[in-house]
C-alpha cells in the first residue's frame, strides 16, 4: 500500500510560502498596532496632563489673549516707517561701469543714513491708542480683580476656605 | 592668627511642605553628617521669621542639628512679593547679619535654591556654594511649564551663574548643567548621595490590602516617572508567565484621574497612596522586585532603597542609573514597554541574580558619611569670585535663544563663561515668525537684555565691544543694520547671506535698490565662496569665523585695512559621562534641520537597501520639508521619523546613533552643529568632504566625496566595530579639547583686545566719543556726502 500524500512537494512548499507569508503579515499588523498603541499612549500621557491642570490652561489662554490685544494694539499704534526711504534709493545710482570702491561708496551711505534714520524706533504710541490701551488694562485689571472676590466670596460661602 | 571657618545654611526649605519629600530629607541627612564631620569651627542654619516652624522641624533640629546654631532673620517669600524684590530684601538682610562677623570665613550654603516659596540668595561677601538636584523642569519644559511658576523658577538660575560652586547629586546632573546650560566644569562637584530613610521599623500598611506577591514601583504623580508604560509593561509580564500571581503595588499619592486611566490598562494595580517611613520599610523587605523605570531621574533614591533592601532592581537605562552600576540590576529601554516587561521575566524567573558584592560596594559609596566627605572635598576646591575687577562692557546680537536658529542657544550656553570676563548686555532678535522651542532663560541671567531694535548710535557709545551674529535668514535682519553702520566684530555662521538681505528688502528695512547694489557688489568682487558679505565684512574691526573656508572667503573680499580675521572653533560642552544608550542593532541617522539639501536622498538609499535591513534608520529634527517628502519618508518600514523635538530629545536621539550621516549636496560655509554635537557624544559621523567638515582631523569622521561611497563606507563601519570604536572615541576627545566654550571666549577677548588702525577704528572711536553725533557728521567722515547725486 502505498502512502497517499495529501499535499504534492511543490504544493507543501506553496504552503511554506504562505505560511511564511502570513507570518510576516501578522508581524507587519502587530507591528502597526504596536505603533498604534504607542500613539495612544502618547495621548493619553498628553490628555492626563492637560486635564490635570484646567486653572493652568485658563491662564495660559488669558495671556495668550491679553499679549495679542497688547500686541495689536502696539503694532497698530505706532506710526509705520515710511514706504520705500525714497531720498535714500535716490542716492543708489549707478551703472556698470562704476568701480567697485565707487559701489562700496554709495552701499555705505545708504546705509548711514538708513541706519540713522529707519533703524530706530521713535516716537510715541498714537494718542488713539494710548487711550484705548489704558481703558483696556484698566477693564482688564479691574475684571481680574472682581473674579478674584467673587470666587473668594464663593469658596467662603461653600465653606472651601475659612 | 587664621580666621574661624564658619557655614552658614538656609534651610528655609525645611519650614515648607517640601521638608517631608526628597529634597528636604536629603538635606537633613547631608547637613547632619556636615556638622558631625567638625570640618567647620561652626554651623549656622538660616531660618524665615515669617515662616513657621512646627514641632517636627523643632524635632529635626533638636535631633539631627543638635551641633548647630540657629539664626532667625525676617525673609520674604514670592507668595507676598515678587522674586525680585524678595531677593534683595534678603541679600540685604543676610549681608546685615554677616557684617558683623568679619573674624570668621564663611561659605554660604543654599541646600534647596528652587522650592517655592521661599527664596534664597547668596550674600556679597561670603563663598558660595548651592546644591543641585537636577535639571528635569527645564529639559522636560513642556511637562513642567503648566504646572509650576515657571518664570520663577528660570529667574533662579541666576543663582547658578552667581554660585562659586555647585554640587550635584549625580555625575549624570553635572553633564546636565555642563551641556545644556554651559556652566563651567570646574564649578561643579559630584558628591552624590544615600538612601533617606533614616527610621528602619517595618510596619505592614493597614490602610489597603497587601497582595501576597507584589513587584513595588515607587513612583509619583509625574509625568517623567513612565507610569503608563510601566502598567503595560506590567501585563505583557504577566502575560508572558503562565500563573502569574503578581500584583504591582505603586506608591504615592497619584491623582484620581491618572490612577483611573492607569486601572484601564491593568487590574492588578494597587495604589498606596502617601506612605509613613515604618510602611514603605515593610513594603521593600517583604517585595520581590522593586521596579523603578522613569524617563529622567536627578539620582533615583528608589534604586539605592532596594539595593539596601537587598531587593532586585528593575530599572531604566538611563545615566544616573547606569553610574550607580554599569552591571547590577535589570535594566530596560523605558520607551519599549516590551523591553520592560522583558527585564520584568528576566528579575521574576531567575535568570538574574543579585551581585552581593556588588550590592555592598554600592552601599559603601552611597552613604552620608561619604557624601559629606565628597561635600567638604569638593567644596575646598571652590574658589570665591573676585568681585571689584573692572570687565570689558559687550554687546552682542544674537537670534532669541528661544527660537528656532541654534545660534541664539550657542550664545546662551557660552553666557555662564563669557560672563566671567565681561558685562554682557544682549539685544535679542526674535525673528518673523516667532516660535518658542525652549525656554529662555538667558533674559533673567544676563546683566542686560534688550530687543534688537533698541540698539542705537548712543547705546553703541557705551560699549567697550560690539559683537553681532551674523547668518543667513531672518533671525539676523538687526545684526546686519547695525553691523553695516556701526563697526564692531562680526562672528559669521554662513558665508551666504543673500537670505538675510532680501529679508531686510522685503520688511522695507533697506531699499530694493540697495539689495541690487550688494547685489552688484558680489558680482562684481566675484568670489565664489561667498555672496552679499563684501559690505559687511568691510566696515567691521574684526572678523570671527567657524572654519578656514570662511576665513579664506572673508580674507578674498577684504578692501579695508586693519580689519583683523580669526578663525574660532564653535563651542559647545561634551558630557563626561560614557554614552549609555546604545543599543543591540545598529542605528544610523541624520539630525539637525529635515531638508532635502541636507541629505535625505541618502538616508532613503540606505533605507532602500537591502543590506541595512537589520538597521535602524532615524531622522529627526526641525522640519522644513514639504509634507510629500515627510509621508514619503514614513512609508519605509525601517524608517523613524521624528519632528520638532525639544532639545533633551534630541539629545538623547543622538546619542543613541552608531552612524551619523550628514552628507549636504549644498555648502554655503557654515559649521554643522549637530555634526559636533554627534561627535561629542561618540557617535561617528560621515561627512561630505568640502569646506568646513573637510578641516575636521581625518581620524575623528569618515570623509567621502560622492554620494555612491556612503554605502561601502557604512558596510565597513558596521563590520568592523573596532574601528568604529577608534573614531568614536577620537571624535569625543577632539570636541572636548578643542571646541571648549573657554578657547572660544579667549579667542573673542583676544580679537577684542588687539586694537588695529584705519578707517573703521576711527569712525569707531568717534561715534563712541560723541565726535559723530548725527548723519551729516558721519557721512563727512567717511567722505560720501555727495556721491551718488
Amino acid at each position: 500500500m502505498t502512502t497517499k500524500l495529501d499535499v504534492s512537494v511543490p504544493q507543501k512548499r506553496r504552503t511554506d510560502k504562505d505560511k511564511i507569508l502570513l507570518l510576516s503579515q501578522k508581524a507587519k499588523r502587530l507591528e502597526r498596532e504596536k505603533a498604534i498603541l504607542q500613539g495612544q499612549i502618547k495621548i493619553l500621557n498628553a490628555e492626563m496632563n492637560k486635564s490635570k491642570h484646567l486653572v493652568q490652561q485658563l491662564k495660559d489662554l488669558y495671556s495668550t489673549v491679553d499679549s495679542k490685544i497688547f500686541r495689536f494694539i502696539n503694532r497698530r499704534g505706532y506710526a509705520r516707517q515710511s514706504r520705500g526711504a525714497t531720498h535714500v534709493t535716490k542716492l543708489v545710482n549707478y551703472d556698470d561701469k562704476s568701480s567697485l570702491e565707487y559701489l562700496f561708496a554709495l552701499a555705505h551711505r545708504h546705509d548711514v543714513v538708513n541706519g540713522f534714520h529707519y533703524n530706530v524706533r521713535k516716537g510715541q504710541m498714537k494718542l488713539g491708542y494710548r487711550i484705548v490701551g489704558r481703558i483696556y488694562r484698566l477693564g482688564r485689571d479691574l475684571a481680574v480683580a472682581v473674579a478674584k472676590a467673587s470666587y473668594r466670596g464663593i469658596c467662603t460661602l461653600k465653606g472651601v476656605r475659612s | 592668627m587664621s580666621k574661624k571657618h564658619m557655614m552658614l545654611v538656609d534651610v528655609q526649605v525645611l519650614q515648607s511642605e517640601a521638608r517631608d519629600r526628597g529634597m528636604g530629607r536629603y538635606t537633613i541627612g547631608l547637613i547632619k553628617e556636615l556638622i558631625d564631620s567638625h570640618r567647620y569651627d561652626r554651623v549656622e542654619l538660616l531660618l524665615n521669621k515669617n515662616m513657621p516652624i512646627d514641632e517636627g522641624l523643632y524635632q529635626i533640629i533638636e535631633q539631627s542639628f543638635s551641633g548647630a546654631d540657629c539664626v532667625r532673620l525676617s525673609l520674604k517669600t514670592t507668595e507676598r512679593s515678587s522674586i525680585e524684590s524678595a531677593e534683595a530684601h534678603n541679600r540685604t538682610q543676610v549681608d546685615n547679619y554677616l557684617k558683623v562677623r568679619t573674624s570668621e570665613e564663611v561659605d554660604f550654603f543654599i541646600p534647596c535654591p528652587f522650592q517655592e516659596p521661599t527664596v534664597t540668595t547668596f550674600p556679597t561677601s561670603t563663598r558660595n556654594i548651592l546644591l543641585f538636584y537636577d535639571l528635569i523642569p527645564y529639559l522636560y519644559h513642556h511637562q513642567y511649564k503648566p504646572v509650576m511658576l515657571y518664570e520663577n523658577y528660570l529667574k533662579r538660575f541666576r543663582l547658578l551663574m552667581q554660585a562659586d560652586g555647585i554640587a550635584t547629586i549625580s555625575k549624570g546632573v553635572a553633564d546636565d548643567l555642563h551641556v545644556f546650560l554651559g556652566i563651567p566644569k570646574e564649578k561643579i562637584f559630584c558628591i552624590d548621595g544615600a538612601p533617606i530613610r533614616t527610621d528602619h521599623h517595618a510596619k505592614k500598611p493597614e490602610h489597603f490590602d497587601v497582595p501576597e506577591k507584589y513587584v513595588l514601583m515607587p513612583s509619583s504623580d509625574d509625568p517623567r516617572k513612565n507610569n503608563l508604560r510601566a502598567v503595560i509593561a506590567f501585563e505583557e509580564f504577566k502575560s508572558a508567565q503562565s500563573g502569574c500571581d503578581y500584583k504591582l503595588v505603586i506608591t504615592s499619592k497619584i491623582h484620581h484621574r491618572e490612577r483611573e486611566h492607569l486601572a484601564m490598562f491593568s487590574d492588578n494595580l494597587v495604589f498606596t497612596g502617601n506612605l509613613c517611613d515604618a510602611e514603605l520599610n515593610w513594603l521593600y523587605k517583604n517585595t520581590d522586585i522593586v521596579f523603578f523605570v522613569p524617563e529622567s531621574e536627578g539620582l533615583g533614591l528608589p534604586v539605592l532603597e532596594g539595593v539596601e533592601a537587598g531587593k532586585k532592581v528593575v530599572c531604566s537605562s538611563i545615566n544616573v542609573f547606569k553610574e550607580i552600576s554599569e552591571d547590577a540590576f535589570c535594566y530596560c529601554d523605558y520607551e519599549d514597554t516590551r523591553s520592560i516587561a522583558s527585564a520584568l521575566i528576566k528579575a521574576a524567573d531567575g535568570s538574574y541574580v543579585i551581585d552581593n558584592d556588588e550590592y555592598a560596594r554600592i552601599m559603601n559609596y552611597y552613604n552620608w558619611r561619604e557624601t559629606a566627605k565628597r561635600f567638604i572635598k569638593g567644596s575646598d576646591k571652590v574658589i570665591k569670585k573676585k568681585g571689584s575687577d573692572r570687565k570689558l562692557k559687550i554687546a552682542i546680537f544674537t537670534p532669541t535663544p528661544d527660537g528656532l536658529s541654534a545660534v541664539g542657544k550657542v550664545v546662551a550656553e557660552s553666557h555662564p563663561v563669557l560672563s566671567k570676563y565681561c558685562t554682557v548686555h544682549y539685544y535679542v532678535e526674535q525673528g518673523l515668525y516667532a516660535d518658542p522651542v525652549r525656554p529662555n532663560y538667558l533674559q533673567y541671567i544676563a546683566e542686560g537684555c534688550f530687543p534688537a531694535e533698541e540698539f542705537s548710535v548712543k547705546r553703541y557709545g557705551e560699549y567697550d565691544a560690539v559683537i553681532y551674529h551674523i547668518g543667513n535668514g531672518d533671525y539676523h535682519i538687526r545684526s546686519v543694520l547695525n553691523a553695516l553702520y556701526l563697526p564692531g566684530y562680526v562672528v559669521l555662521h554662513d558665508t551666504n547671506i543673500r537670505e538675510a538681505y532680501r529679508v531686510l528688502s522685503d520688511q522695507r528695512l533697506i531699499a530694493k535698490q540697495r539689495f541690487k547694489l550688494e547685489e552688484d557688489i558680489t558680482k562684481k568682487i566675484g568670489s565664489e565662496a561667498s555672496s552679499f558679505l563684501a559690505t559687511l565684512v568691510n566696515r567691521q574691526l574684526g572678523v570671527i569665523t567657524h572654519s578656514e573656508y570662511a576665513k579664506h572667503a572673508t580674507n578674498d573680499i577684504l578692501h579695508q585695512d586693519g580689519i583683523r580675521v580669526k578663525r574660532v572653533d564653535l563651542a559647545l560642552s561634551a558630557p563626561a559621562l560614557p554614552n549609555y544608550s546604545k543599543s543591540n542593532r545598529p542605528v544610523i541617522g541624520l539630525a539637525g534641520i529635515i531638508a532635502d539639501i541636507k541629505g535625505i536622498g541618502v538616508i532613503e538609499a540606505i533605507a532602500s537597501n537591502p543590506c541595512f535591513r537589520d538597521c535602524r534608520l532615524k531622522i529627526f529634527g526641525f522640519s522644513h520639508a514639504t509634507q510629500e517628502t515627510l509621508d514619503r519618508l514614513n512609508s519605509y518600514e525601517n524608517l523613524e521619523v521624528t519632528t520638532n523635538l525639544t532639545d533633551f530629545n534630541f539629545q538623547k536621539n543622538i546619542s543613541q546613533l552608531d552612524v551619523f550621516v550628514n552628507f549636504r549636496t549644498k555648502y554655503q560655509g557654515e559649521t554643522s552643529l549637530s555634526t559636533l554635537e554627534a561627535m561629542r557624544q561618540g557617535v561617528v559621523v560621515v561627512v561630505r568632504d568640502f569646506g568646513w567638515y573637510s578641516e575636521l582631523p581625518d581620524k575623528t569622521v569618515i570623509k567621502v566625496s560622492e554620494r555612491d561611497e556612503i554605502i561601502p563606507v557604512l558596510q565597513e563601519l558596521l563590520g568592523d566595530p573596532a574601528k568604529k570604536q577608534v573614531i568614536a572615541s577620537a571624535a569625543k576627545q577632539y570636541v572636548q579639547k578643542y571646541h571648549t566654550h573657554e578657547l572660544y571666549t579667549q579667542a573673542l577677548l583676544d580679537i577684542i583686545a588687539t586694537k588695529g588702525v584705519g578707517g573703521n577704528w576711527e569712525i569707531s572711536e568717534k561715534l563712541k566719543s560723541d565726535r559723530i553725533r548725527s548723519v551729516h557728521a558721519y557721512l563727512a567722515e567717511i567722505k560720501v556726502s555727495k556721491i551718488g547725486e
